[in-house]
């Protein structure tokens, strides 16, 4: 009995080593003649791989969004395009924290630059959401839409207060918290996409 | 035979789907194996155990997909997979064991989950369903869209994001790192915490708890209140902003109490002023009270 139905539940231990031998070579009989099967193995064999790579203790790094930007990197390589991205969002993230730290007089130029990467890169997330529009259900579409307009929102009246009181710091700070917020919406609507697809 | 059902069977096996059932299987693990979760629908209950073992108890729908156990004692997969391309036709409903001491990858799309953990480390990724995380974590990590999060959780850290869920955290936290977009974010924490920042857009915020004696506390929004419970001799530097209205003070003694230099800003430093509370709000309230 080498049917597919019947090596499909041998798989899993074929990819562990955990089968007598006999067993090996029956399904070894039907990978040489299935390509599905030697590619659901192939895929086995990566995420064991990857689960063997994880560390002993998950400890994330002060954002989540730093310790996760590098794996969707890693995704990038298989998936979508998303290395450069995550490049521009870490520089992105860079350039604000600096701005947070800088000197005062030099924050509304500071600001401007970084308002321009900000935009840069919510276009590019929100073009990649939606590309993968199939990909997202339609009640999350909803909520993802429905929060992005909150936080639009929230941005256009900060950046109004913003304007009328330039040298106000806790203003600038809401309003790159804003921006950061919408970033790490995107991305996540983003994510769940492919997660939903 | 007849030809329909015969038809029904051939669909089913060219695409991969056994029909299935109860699933009741189990495999050895190491007490800190690594465990990869996936299941897109139904529920999840996994429980921390002290034995070396994963096991597995529940029912998945045949159109739910595939469900899978394998791996090797260090490294586990458990999933639930449809066919590529194929939307989940029903649900699973998984009640899973774990070694104490596993770090728990969990990844849905509108399951239900519950985790309970006795020391392990856990990582939720989902879209909708609702999370809920119990016990003892080394750390905790929930990312979802629209789910409600739960935590109930004593140890060094953990960390939630959500867009329009509902956030509730208690328990025993070193750090805490919270943030939504419209959901509430409510956090009540036995003991004192050494840092916890606390932001949402449009939603109120609420901490009742302690600070260390340099802890930081932070919490930002843009048109929700935020309202902080503390004790009332907690020494810290505190600056308050809100752009509609003067904080609501029921904590500080009023004489200490300023209004800062920016517009909004009230500032105020208590005892040797090492903790800090910075709370921001554009449209909302601030407004301070005696933890009871």
């Amino acid at each position: 009995m080498n049917s597919h139905t019947d090596i499909l539940p041998l798989l899993d231990d074929y990819a562990d080593g955990a089968l007598d031998p006999a067993t090996v070579a029956r399904v070894d009989a039907h990978l040489a003649a299935c390509a599905a099967c030697r590619a659901e193995v192939a895929a086995l064999a990566a995420i064991l791989a990857e689960a063997r790579a994880l560390p002993r203790a998950i400890e994330p790094g002060r954002d989540l969004w730093s310790g996760i930007a590098p794996r969707l990197a890693a995704r990038s390589a298989r998936r979508l395009p998303w290395l450069q991205l995550a490049a521009a969002l870490a520089l992105f993230a860079g350039g604000f924290a600096a701005a947070r730290l800088g000197q005062r007089d030099e924050a509304p130029t500071r600001l401007a630059t970084l308002q321009a990467e900000y935009a840069a890169a919510s276009t590019e997330l929100s073009r990649r959401l939606a590309g993968e529009s199939t990909g997202l259900a339609p009640e999350t579409r909803r909520v993802v839409e429905r929060n992005l307009e909150i936080i639009d929102q929230a941005i256009r009246e900060a950046e109004a207060a913003l304007a009328g009181d330039p040298a106000n710091g806790a203003l600038e700070q809401m309003l790159v918290a804003r921006y950061e917020q919408r970033l790490e919406l995107l991305r996540r609507a983003t994510a769940a996409g492919r997660q939903e697809s | 035979m007849s030809l329909r059902l015969l038809g029904l069977l051939l669909t089913a096996a060219a695409a991969g789907l056994p029909a299935q059932g109860a699933v009741n299987t189990g495999r050895a693990a190491g007490s800190d194996a690594a465990i990869r979760i996936w299941s897109l629908t139904g529920s999840l209950r996994i429980t921390a155990w002290t034995r070396d073992s994963v096991h597995v108890q529940g029912r998945v729908d045949p159109g739910a997909g595939r469900f899978g156990l394998g791996g090797t004692r260090e490294a586990l997969k458990l999933s639930v997979e449809p066919p590529v391309g194929r939307e989940p036709d029903g649900v699973a409903d998984l009640d899973i064991r774990v070694p104490a001491r596993a770090r728990l990858w969990i990844k849905s799309a509108a399951a239900d989950i519950e985790v309970t953990l006795q020391g392990g480390t856990v990582e939720v990724t989902s879209v909708g369903g609702r999370v809920r995380l119990a016990g003892q974590a080394a750390s905790a990590a929930v990312e979802t869209l629209d789910g409600n999060v739960e935590l109930a959780l004593e140890g060094p850290l953990a960390r939630v994001r959500t867009a329009s869920g509902t956030i509730v955290v208690r328990g025993v936290l070193q750090e805490l790192d919270a943030q939504t977009v419209s959901g509430p974010l409510l956090v009540g924490m036995e003991g004192s915490v050494h840092r916890v920042r606390l932001e949402t857009v449009a939603s109120e915020i609420a901490f009742k708890g302690d600070l260390d004696a340099d802890g930081h506390l932070e919490a930002a929004t843009h048109g929700g209140d935020i309202e902080l419970r503390l004790p009332p001799r907690l020494a810290a530097t505190w600056q308050l902003v809100s752009y509609v209205a003067a904080p609501v003070n029921e904590l500080l003694p009023a004489a200490l109490l300023r209004p800062g230099e920016r517009k909004g800003e009230w500032v105020a430093t208590t005892g040797d002023g090492r903790a800090t509370v910075q709370v921001r709000t554009f449209k909302g309230r601030v407004v301070l009270k005696v933890r009871g």
